[in-house]
């Protein structure tokens, strides 16, 4: 009698084959990329595919600057009379202080040539653009158009026109990539300006600032300043990053929520220096 | 029919290039307060049920990597999220009594949840944001509202441009079984 061979019941093509065998990769991918340091396989692929998608990057930060000015102008075309008188007298009082500010550059340089001042912070710091921003929902990054080939390392901070923005991801030879201060992932840790306690300022899902970690006894007012730490090493020392706007102590001191403000506004920002050296002296 | 079949995968291809550039180029300008809208999950979603491809679950892992490649999440995550809704999706909408774009809407609202709600809880195990209620209210739901409403839009769109002509449900080979 003839044995006719079984066909076997589970082809490999077969799609719960397919299926299963893509979820287990899948998941595998995951593990492995949580699991691996910045300079892991999958990292590195990421960081490729970051530098090979830049110009469709710059693309996209030019429509979105496009769209905000486009939004501004209409702002500023529809503003009604109120408005306009407003800004006539902000206007007056700014050309007053700005003619109160060149008095005192003119003194400052005086006293500059006197004491032969030199200055207290030296920084050294790259030049950046921005080209690309985090096209999906759950990070707050940005894409700067300076890597290693300039001298750009993973860790350092960048700071805008007004204060700390975040800090240094990854880096490719073209292009490197900046974690914002209200990232869910980020973290600074800084100084009361008044008191020279030490927290840590986090990022929250929500988009707000939160100062953590600061002792119950600390006294907290709002309008405190903030500046880094240097604590970790991860950030440079002495930056400003924002102003405490709001203390909420409804659950208790204990478990109060500081609300931040930070000094630089990251949804316009086209330029940013990546702090390469500074030397802060004794800030007490 | 051969040729139908070519012309099909040559406007696959083009919806494809068309959903990547645009998650690069667009994703990050239109963002609306926490939300972020995922041209890659709807196109997936959509080509899905228009049974645009033969190896759907395929299609969902290759745009899942590439979603995870061009961003900053965990590599491997959104490819797991797609597979598993869009197989999900398959099956129930084969076995609706009708393929309106009431039913294909419902099947893609219910599916957007899942895949962002599975991506929320995967973020959350790799230490993003500090509890499921929060990234539920401030991610998870306006990314979901986000994605539906450009699904409104995308599925007659990429019905009439991927999916073979008579055709009114997915043909294609079953995601199960």
């Amino acid at each position: 009698m003839e044995l006719k061979p079984q066909k076997s019941s589970v082809s490999l093509s077969s799609p719960r084959v397919i299926l299963i065998s893509l979820l287990v990769v899948s998941l595998l991918f995951t593990i492995i990329y949580a699991r691996e340091g910045d300079s892991g396989v999958l990292h590195s692929i990421q960081n490729t595919c970051k530098v090979i998608t830049s110009p469709f990057s710059r693309v996209g930060n030019s429509i979105d600057t496009g769209v905000s000015n486009v939004a501004t102008l209409i702002a500023d075309t529809s503003a009604d009379a109120e408005t306009v008188s407003e800004l006539k007298a902000q206007n007056a009082e700014l050309r007053e202080q700005a003619a109160l500010l060149k008095e005192y550059a003119a003194e400052v340089e005086r006293l500059s040539a006197l004491l032969k001042f030199s200055e207290v912070n030296n920084i050294q710091g790259i030049t950046a653009s921005v080209i690309g921003r985090s096209s999906e929902a759950w990070s707050q990054t940005i894409t700067l158009n300076a890597g290693s080939n300039q001298g750009v390392r993973a860790g350092q901070t960048v700071m805008g026109p007004s204060g700390v923005v975040g800090e240094v991801i990854a880096v490719t030879p073209v292009v490197s990539t900046v974690r914002l201060l209200n990232d869910p992932q980020s973290g600074v840790a800084v100084l009361l300006q008044s008191n020279r306690q030490e927290g840590v300022v986090h990022g929250n899902l929500d988009g707000v600032l939160y100062l953590e970690d600061v002792d119950a006894n600390v006294n907290v007012q709002v309008g405190e300043t903030l500046v880094t730490s240097g604590l970790g090493g991860s950030y440079a020392r002495g930056l400003i990053v924002g102003t405490v706007v709001r203390v909420d102590t409804s659950q208790g001191v204990a478990s109060r929520r500081i609300i931040v403000s930070p000094n630089e506004d990251f949804g316009p920002l086209q330029e940013v220096m990546v702090i390469q050296s500074i030397d802060t002296g004794d800030l007490g | 029919m051969d040729e139908v079949r070519r012309q099909i995968n040559y406007h696959g291809i083009i919806a494809i290039v068309l959903a990547v550039i645009l998650q690069i180029v667009l994703a990050p300008a239109m963002t609306i307060g926490s939300a972020t809208p995922n041209f890659i999950a709807v196109y997936v979603l959509c080509a899905t049920l228009r049974g645009a491809s033969a190896r759907p679950v395929l299609l969902a892992f290759v745009m899942g990597l590439i979603f995870d490649l061009i961003g900053s999440g965990p590599v491997g995550a959104m490819a797991f999220c797609l597979i598993i809704a869009a197989a999900l999706a398959s099956v129930v909408f084969r076995n609706m009594s009708n393929d309106s774009w009431v039913s294909a809407m419902i099947v893609i609202v219910v599916s957007c949840l899942l895949i962002e709600l599975l991506y929320g809880i995967i973020m959350l195990l790799t230490g993003v944001g500090d509890g499921f209620g929060s990234a539920l209210i401030h991610r998870i739901l306006p990314c979901t509202l986000y994605d539906a409403v450009i699904a409104a839009f995308a599925y007659p769109v990429i019905s009439r441009l991927v999916a073979p002509r008579g055709s009114k449900k997915t043909d294609s080979i079953p995601i199960i079984g």
